[in-house]
């Protein structure tokens, strides 16, 4: 009996050093991994609109030029 | 006039804000590493779609001009060339943000960047070609035929190539990449949200790319005035 506690005990320890290595072996994504990595897609989404403006403003700034 | 009829860019724009919005909600496949980066298919992917398109208008404008020298089609074929690097620019950027973040490395030397950093190498040569005559007829002439050479490099480079070797990208021999984002393999809400995102900005880059040919022409006829 005594043997049988201490084997389900030590089953129990098992597992909760393996839940532990678990948490330990993936780290909670932080900054740009964060949230699926749902900020990748922002970052891409931002530089288009940025190379998408930055080229528009020069075609404005031309024509305006033409158009003094 | 096409170029200056709005239902087109009406379309391409309801396009674009269902591809900002639902893109942003479907429910994507779990591949790999990628997690919600996979709906980047939706906005990094279709600037090469983009970008092939302008530039094959632009060879479709150099060989007219080759066929009748008309300088109002060398004008068309240098805007969609113009354009069009500025896609594929905007392609090379987001590509390398997507990679830092999935393959671990904005820089991989995988072959579909290689070759299309080449190819675009190849395009910018098109424009310093073009600056450097300052005969008109001379240059209209030499960049069309110029054109033609690019794009024919063009495509090797980035469709071909990279099929024949090994590639981080989706499609290329004994795939690493993503298989589940090859076109028949796409899943299937997700193409529901990539081809008329496709779509959508082509109509983009056409559109922006008559704006720079209307101010083209206005260049011109003030200079000719």
């Amino acid at each position: 009996m005594k043997k049988a506690v201490l084997f389900l005990l030590g089953c129990l320890i098992q597992i909760t050093m393996f839940a532990q290595d678990q948490v330990n072996a993936e780290p909670v994504p932080t900054g740009m991994n964060a949230n699926g990595k749902i900020w990748v897609v922002m970052a891409v989404c931002i530089t288009i609109l940025a190379g998408l403006l930055f080229f528009m403003v020069r075609v404005d700034r031309k024509l305006s030029k033409l158009e003094k | 006039m096409l170029m200056r009829a709005s239902w087109w860019k009406i379309i391409g724009v309801l396009l674009l804000l269902y591809t900002f919005s639902w893109g942003f909600f479907v429910p994507v496949p779990h591949i790999g590493n990628l997690y919600e980066t996979i709906r980047n298919l939706f906005f990094h992917v279709p600037m090469w779609f983009t970008q092939l398109t302008l530039i094959s208008i632009s060879l479709y404008y150099a060989i007219k001009f080759l066929r009748n020298p008309q300088p109002q089609y060398d004008l068309y074929s240098n805007a969609f060339a113009q354009v069009g690097i500025l896609f594929g620019m905007l392609g090379l950027v987001t590509g390398a943000i997507w990679a830092n973040y999935t393959w671990g490395s904005p820089w991989n030397n995988d072959p579909k960047q290689l070759g299309a950093a080449i190819a675009l190498l190849i395009y910018l040569a098109y424009f310093v070609l073009r600056n450097s005559m300052t005969d008109l007829d001379k240059r209209s002439r030499v960049a069309a035929v110029y054109n033609i050479f690019a794009y024919f490099i063009y495509v090797p480079m980035i469709m071909i190539l990279p099929r024949l070797t090994e590639s981080l990208h989706p499609g290329g021999k004994g795939v690493e990449g993503n298989p589940g984002l090859n076109g028949a393999d796409l899943d299937p809400a997700m193409r529901l949200v990539f081809w008329p995102a496709v779509i959508g900005w082509i109509l983009l880059g056409v559109w922006i790319s008559t704006l720079v040919i209307r101010y083209k022409n206005l260049e011109e006829q003030k200079i000719n005035a």
